[in-house]
């Protein structure tokens, strides 16, 4: 019986033998897709301009 | 203008105290802000894509005041949810506001908006972020990470640096920038949704971008902050002045062009 687990699995896509038929958007999470919050966390205040 | 009545003054400052403070950044603060940010151009509101609103200050400015507005008159709305509502007056715009405040109409507010700190304290579970004020900046240096990843689709991106208006990049700052933004990408995934899949695609790796690509990144990060008036000055003192922001009245952060 398979067991059920609600935690997910990362484990990234693996690309085609030719990366270039793969976007790396299909690969990768794309900066752009997270959240406000994190977008402003990512601006990194704690290293200087 | 006409003057804002001193009760409407008061709960302005109280919670412009509150955001300044940091007290309620918090996840779902910033969706409801991103959702329904909004200009109103006057009391008889008019429908429009906020988010392509134009001037560097004044969406700033702006965004400190507007949350979650489901009512044409709402300003913004305290922690304890008490709403300030807008005077009742024939023409008001959030520029005629902003020019009022920094010619002097209201110093406590000008103090204020001079003082925010550089980052807003840590959220529960995150790390040290850029204050609210700031998010377009934020999403500026978000749009530079995800042009610097085309090339892992093409080898021969041209993807240009800054080579004036800033202080050059020692490889030394390269090296500490690059894995503070690797930092906060791992944190956040998203789900293979194209193959309708649980799976988590990962963060891009950022030490793979080839050494001239992770110097345009960093060299960009400092421009785009010197684009907001944030330097080494600011840095040392540790607080942000939205006065020091250049009103750059046509500007419109890349990310809302990218999706109108």
């Amino acid at each position: 019986m398979p067991t059920e687990t609600t935690t997910p699995t990362i484990t990234p896509v693996q690309p085609k033998t030719n990366p270039n038929e793969q976007p790396w958007t299909e690969i990768y999470t794309q900066p752009i897709e997270i959240c406000p919050q994190q977008v402003r966390e990512l601006a990194s205040p704690d290293v200087e301009p | 203008m006409s003057s804002l009545k001193e009760e409407v003054i008061q709960d302005l400052v109280r919670i412009l105290e509150e955001r300044i403070s940091g007290m309620i950044i918090t996840n779902k603060t910033d969706v409801n802000w991103l959702r329904n940010l909004e200009f109103r151009k006057g009391i008889s509101y008019v429908e429009q894509d906020l988010n392509v609103s134009s001037g560097r200050r004044l969406r700033a400015f702006a965004s400190l005041f507007i949350v979650n507005v489901k009512d044409s008159k709402l300003l913004t709305r305290g922690l304890d949810g008490k709403a300030v509502y807008l005077p009742d007056i024939e023409e008001y715009t959030f520029e005629e506001f902003m020019y009022s405040v920094q010619e002097g109409s209201q110093p406590k507010l000008y103090s204020l908006l001079a003082n925010l700190p550089y980052s807003s304290p840590v959220s529960k579970g995150g790390d040290f972020e850029l204050h609210l004020a700031y998010q377009d900046l934020a999403y500026e240096i978000c749009e530079d990470v995800n042009e610097a990843c085309e090339y892992f689709d093409n080898p021969d991106l041209y993807y240009p640096g800054v080579d004036e208006g800033i202080e050059p990049v020692s490889q030394e700052f390269i090296d500490r920038v690059i894995p503070s933004l690797q930092r906060e990408l791992d944190r956040e995934l998203r789900r293979d949704y194209k193959n309708n899949s649980d799976f988590l695609r990962p963060a891009v790796p950022l030490a793979k971008l080839p050494p001239h690509i992770q110097r345009a990144l960093v060299e960009r990060r400092r421009f785009r902050f010197s684009q907001f008036g944030i330097g080494r000055k600011q840095w040392d003192r540790q607080y942000l002045s939205i006065w020091e922001i250049p009103e750059d009245k046509e500007y419109v952060p890349r990310r809302w062009l990218r999706m109108c």
